[in-house]
């Protein structure tokens, strides 16, 4: 495991030095704090709009790191040859996927740890005080990103970055309506195509699994099971996926 | 220590693929301490054979050992470096940064690779770049910290790929000093090039790719020695050049008290000596011509 946490260390100084994420992040920290602004407009309802837009940002920034960052790091390692120079050296390709993917877990931690300070500096302006049942959300938040950058680097392992990009959307589109799938299965138990949806929604991810931000923001209790399954889910999902990217790596011929 | 059996390797291009042979049944033995030049004209298969080794792609068939482990064993390049033939680095590192990173992926500990790498950077000219980051390299510089992340942990087997490419002359000079030095050292040295006096000078074996197929395998030493293509002897009369017959096969430069006589043969120029002492001749320089490695590669594509 030494080789991934060496490539997980590369991994994080290089993404750490990327300008296309600091781009991203102060982004995100600009619409955080100009959320303050905005939510001086409406009535009574500051604070929760202070909070809806700062995790809206967190999930959105996030995912265009996943995008911007996730696909063009394998990428760019197989186009720029760099790859050749890991590879070559007493490791696994496998170790290769774990290393760049926690490197790559490691800066979006950051982000979001930033992202999260921001958040909470714009709350206590609005508040004077500090509502921790936000981390629960924030926490979801960075277990959903992790999974869309995991298949971000499975469509990267054997696709060209603009269609892992969009194929990459399309799935965090589908995660968020794959429930959809289910509850149409349930209303039409008659319908010929059920196993076929059943069969979709299986594979799809449910990112709807980590939705869970309206609920910390109107401080609604929520089944004691959800943050626990949902991790569970996450990691489980996440796993496979970067199996099958590890798959793919391990049978690829590097031109 | 390193070993190819039988190994093919085809690729497959266009729209309903058609397999193109691009390694075809490749046989060959690297032997322990010696210097191995891999020559080829461009596109011959060389990079594809190194990559093959390094297990970068897969043969389609055959088998490749290094000190006897299948190459598809992580275990089989703990003792190797390698120099690809482009340098393919993170230009975001610094050349100590990169080294460190190589080290640790060769699983050296921090102690060592510490005093290790100043070492390396010395030994290939680049002491005092430690700091600077790899985009402001020059190629040769890149070419020169490939050689030293291929050294960071003192590999029994180098592999480099057309190691001199993108060097100057005085760098292609202090290269071939630091791979001869290194054989000194016992270390088995693979390298591709389409440079062949540098072959010349550095190899003790070398083998000829050509389309895919090795054509020619054979010492340095006894390649060069067989062919002498002719034997230049110059001598200086004390008095007139003699007017005595002289062979006719033998080319004659005369010039001033001295001659250039040109035999084809050994046997001839046993005689041209014997027929110049005879004529009260001192011989200056007898210089045998032998053909070069440039000469016997090209017959070997051309056959």
């Amino acid at each position: 495991m030494r080789a991934a946490w060496v490539i997980a260390k590369n991994t994080f100084q290089e993404t750490i030095r990327d300008r296309v994420m600091y781009n991203i992040l102060f982004f995100a920290i600009f619409i955080i704090a100009i959320s303050l602004v905005i939510s001086s407009w409406s009535l009574n309802q500051q604070v929760k709009l202070v909070k809806d837009f700062g995790l809206a940002a967190m999930s959105l920034f996030g995912l265009l790191i996943a995008i911007f960052v996730g696909i063009r790091l394998l990428y760019q390692d197989m186009e720029r040859k760099t790859i050749y120079m890991l590879v070559s050296k007493p490791i696994r390709r496998w170790q290769i996927i774990a290393g760049k993917y926690a490197g790559l877990a490691l800066t979006v931690l950051v982000n979001l740890v930033v992202m999260t300070i921001s958040l909470y500096i714009v709350d206590f302006l609005i508040e004077h005080q500090l509502d921790w049942g936000l981390l629960a959300g924030i926490l979801l938040i960075y277990f959903e990103i992790l999974l869309v950058i995991a298949w971000a680097f499975l469509f990267s392992s054997f696709t060209s970055p603009m269609l892992s990009a969009v194929l990459t959307v399309l799935i965090y589109v589908a995660g968020h309506l794959s429930p959809a799938l289910k509850l149409f299965t349930q209303l039409h138990p008659e319908n010929a195509s059920n196993k076929l949806l059943l069969l979709l929604y299986a594979i799809l991810p449910n990112l709807e699994n980590f939705n869970i931000k309206t609920a910390v923001v109107e401080h609604l209790s929520l089944p004691e099971l959800t943050v626990p399954s949902a991790l569970l889910y996450g990691i489980a999902y996440t796993g496979i996926l970067l199996l099958l990217t590890s798959i793919i790596l391990e049978k690829r011929n590097f031109k | 220590m390193l070993q190819l059996k039988h190994v093919n390797k085809f690729y497959s291009t266009g729209l309903f693929p058609k397999k193109i042979p691009a390694i075809q049944d490749l046989n060959l033995e690297i032997r322990k301490g010696e210097v191995f030049a891999f020559l080829g004209p461009n596109g011959a298969g060389k990079t594809t054979t190194i990559k093959l080794i390094l297990n970068i792609i897969f043969p389609d068939s055959g088998e490749i050992t290094i000190n006897g482990i299948s190459n598809r064993d992580k275990n089989s390049r703990r003792k190797i470096g390698y120099l690809p033939d482009q340098p393919y680095f993170y230009d975001y590192l610094t050349a100590k940064e990169y080294l460190a990173f190589t080290a640790q992926l060769y699983d050296l500990p921090r102690s060592v690779y510490k005093h290790r790498i100043p070492e390396v950077l010395n030994l290939v000219g680049l002491k005092g770049k430690e700091g600077l980051q790899l985009r402001k390299f020059s190629r040769g510089m890149l070419q020169r910290l490939g050689l030293a992340q291929a050294l960071i942990h003192d590999p029994e087997l180098l592999i480099l790929d057309e190691p001199m490419t993108g060097l100057d002359p005085v760098g292609r000079k202090k290269f071939r000093d630091i791979i001869l030095s290194l054989k000194e050292k016992g270390k088995t040295i693979f390298f591709s090039s389409h440079i062949l006096s540098d072959a010349e000078i550095i190899s003790d074996r070398i083998g000829i790719l050509n389309k895919g197929r090795l054509v020619r395998q054979a010492f340095l030493s006894e390649l060069l020695d067989i062919k002498v293509d002719s034997i230049e002897i110059t001598c200086r009369w004390k008095e007139s050049i003699p007017n005595t017959q002289m062979d006719t096969t033998w080319i004659k430069m005369n010039h001033d008290h001295q001659s250039v006589l040109i035999t084809k043969d050994e046997t001839a120029a046993e005689e041209a000596i014997q027929w110049i002492l005879k004529n009260r001749g001192q011989i200056v320089s007898v210089t045998p011509h032998r053909r070069g490695l440039e000469d016997i590669f090209m017959e070997e594509l051309e056959n």
